[in-house]
């Protein structure tokens, strides 16, 4: 015997057959024990479908469900903002299949169905109060019948804040229903820790800063910091070397300012030059003669002869500095306090500086020895002096 | 104005001229037309989600597009089958996007409580099968089985051929039988 078919059980099922189909497929579901189970599994199936499928919603919350509809596509025809329960929440499709085009229907709208007019100040929609709903609820047979049923959860007005966020719903720059996402849960814990960025960029930091302190230790060595003191010859090394006043030489005929750039160039080839320093120069005093015209007089340290000779018409101070045996000292620091300025002995223990007119203080150091100071009156001529400095104990 | 079609599926009944008013700005015509289907849209979306809080959603978002899409609505067609093509299209671009609900989902604002109730059906493994047939399958079974509509209306509404839905809706049935007797 041949079975049905599913086509033909099936368009038996939904009574599409008719005339002598319908009629061979009855007489076979008679006699076909195999076929009749077949047939009644598939009809338990539609009697399920149905009983699932097809129950008839409870008036009072279709009627509900209306008014929220109406209320919404109320407030969007009158141009008001949107209540918080309207924004569409299904994200659609970026492309949905076109829609068969308008046929009967005249385009364009009526008159009277024209745009409303923009208002300046939208109104937020209030939530209207609706009347408690009465509804009916499943029969606690069939509640306690299922098994896989999820336990009742709680009422929806308890998980629903009391006030919805109209504010946010009447934001105009919002953007367009029907493909708002569903707000995510605010994060806790590490991972809300995790995904602030100040913290991957504090750890960025970190490990710079972990990789580049072996390689500077490595190329620098550690550092060392030191705190106190300086004695007077560690003071000599933050002197600048002398410039302007001491290494122009001959060209005592050009002008202070370009003798000043030969004399940079003279004391960078020069290597007695080098011993040659100067404070920095000052504005000059009441009375005095400018520092940078008179002192820009160069002289030769590794010349004596022209140390002593005096390299400009001003007054010079020239001196000697010896030990108590009489020996030079060499290297020796004279200081002229007012206007600041400081030269050094050559071998012979000679020294040559200019000095403006008038009382002048100077003091000549030198490492093991103790300092002397002397107040000397310039007048306006050369002025010869000698110093003796006595060895330290 | 005649009474609205007792078969909504096949006779537009005064459909049509609720569409027109609505299309004109009438809001009484817009409701009416909306109001007029809303049984069989409940069906429909319960039928396309499985689930009651996502049918709220489903049908409330349903009804809003469709008065912002009025001017769509096509005319040699009964505005159901437009309304049931609509919500397929928003069921599947939700599950598409969201996938099944889960248990912390939040059902929305809607004003209905019943959306709490979980869907009964007395045979589990009939709704955990159906779970997995997607949206269109489900709209398959609920046109031919719930609302009876024959194969070349169930093909109008779909928009796929008579014979498809013939062979489709057979493996359906297969399935579902096959699961029952198991």
């Amino acid at each position: 015997m041949k079975h049905l078919s599913s086509l033909q059980l099936c368009a038996f099922l939904d009574d599409v057959l008719v005339g002598t189909p319908d009629d061979g497929t009855a007489r076979h579901l008679a006699t076909c024990t195999i076929c009749r189970a077949r047939y009644e599994t598939w009809c338990h199936v539609d009697d399920s479908l149905r009983e699932l499928l097809g129950q008839d919603p409870d008036e009072h919350a279709m009627e509900q469900r209306m008014s929220w509809v109406q209320i919404v596509v109320t407030a969007e025809r009158k141009g008001l903002p949107a209540p918080e329960f309207a924004v569409l929440r299904i994200a659609l499709p970026p492309q949905l299949p076109a829609p068969p085009p308008v046929q009967v229907f005249p385009p364009g709208r009526a008159p009277g169905f024209a745009d409303p007019a923009p208002r300046t100040t939208p109104e937020p929609l209030k939530r209207p109060v609706l009347n408690p709903p009465i509804l009916a609820s499943p029969a606690p047979a069939q509640r306690a019948s299922v098994s896989s049923a999820p336990p009742p959860a709680a009422p929806r007005a308890a998980r629903q804040p009391a006030q919805p966020p109209v504010a946010a719903a009447a934001n105009p720059s919002a953007p367009p229903p029907g493909y708002a996402r569903m707000p995510r849960p605010p994060r806790k814990g590490f991972a809300a820790f995790v995904s602030r960025p100040g913290v991957w960029i504090a750890l960025a930091l970190v490990a710079v800063l972990a990789g580049a302190f072996p390689l500077g230790v490595a190329r620098f060595g550690i550092p060392v910091i030191k705190f106190g003191f300086k004695s007077g010859h560690e003071r000599d090394a933050d002197v600048k070397p002398a410039g302007d006043e001491n290494t122009a030489g001959a060209d005592d005929a050009a002008p202070a300012r370009k003798g000043s750039a030969k004399a940079r160039k003279g004391a960078q080839d020069d290597p007695d030059a080098s011993v040659l320093f100067d404070l920095p120069a000052l504005e000059p005093e009441d009375g005095e003669p400018d520092a940078g015209a008179t002192d820009a007089a160069p002289t030769r340290p590794g010349k004596p002869a022209d140390r002593d000779t005096p390299a400009r018409s001003g007054p010079t101070l020239c001196g000697e500095v010896h030990n108590p045996q009489g020996q030079p000292v060499e290297g020796a620091r004279v200081y002229l306090t007012s206007p600041p300025r400081m030269v050094r002995t050559d071998k012979s223990g000679r020294f040559c500086i200019s000095c403006p007119q008038g009382k002048r203080t100077i003091r000549i150091e030198a490492t093991g020895r103790a300092p002397v100071t002397r107040t000397v009156q310039m007048g306006s001529t050369k002025l010869e002096t000698r110093f003796t400095l006595v060895p330290v104990n | 104005m005649h009474p609205h079609s007792l078969r909504p599926w096949t006779e537009p009944g005064r459909d049509h001229d609720l569409v027109i008013a609505a299309q004109r700005g009438d809001l009484a015509a817009l409701f009416t037309l909306l109001g007029a289907h809303r049984d069989t849209l409940w069906r429909l979306c319960v039928a396309l989600t499985l689930d009651q809080a996502r049918a709220e959603r489903l049908f409330h978002e349903t009804l809003v597009r469709a008065a912002k899409s009025l001017r769509s609505i096509p005319a040699d067609a009964p505005v159901l089958h437009w309304l049931a093509r609509l919500a397929t299209h928003l069921a599947v671009a939700w599950s598409r996007h969201e996938g099944p609900r889960t248990p912390d989902e939040p059902t929305g604002a809607w004003p209905v409580a019943d959306g709490e109730a979980p869907l009964f059906s007395h045979d589990p493994r009939l709704l955990a099968t159906l779970e997995r047939f997607p949206e269109p399958d489900r709209l398959l079974l609920l046109l031919t089985v719930v609302e009876r509509l024959s194969y070349g209306e169930v093909a109008r509404v779909t928009k796929r051929d008579a014979g498809e839905v013939v062979r489709r809706l057979t493996e359906l049935r297969e399935q579902l039988a096959g699961e029952v007797a198991a």
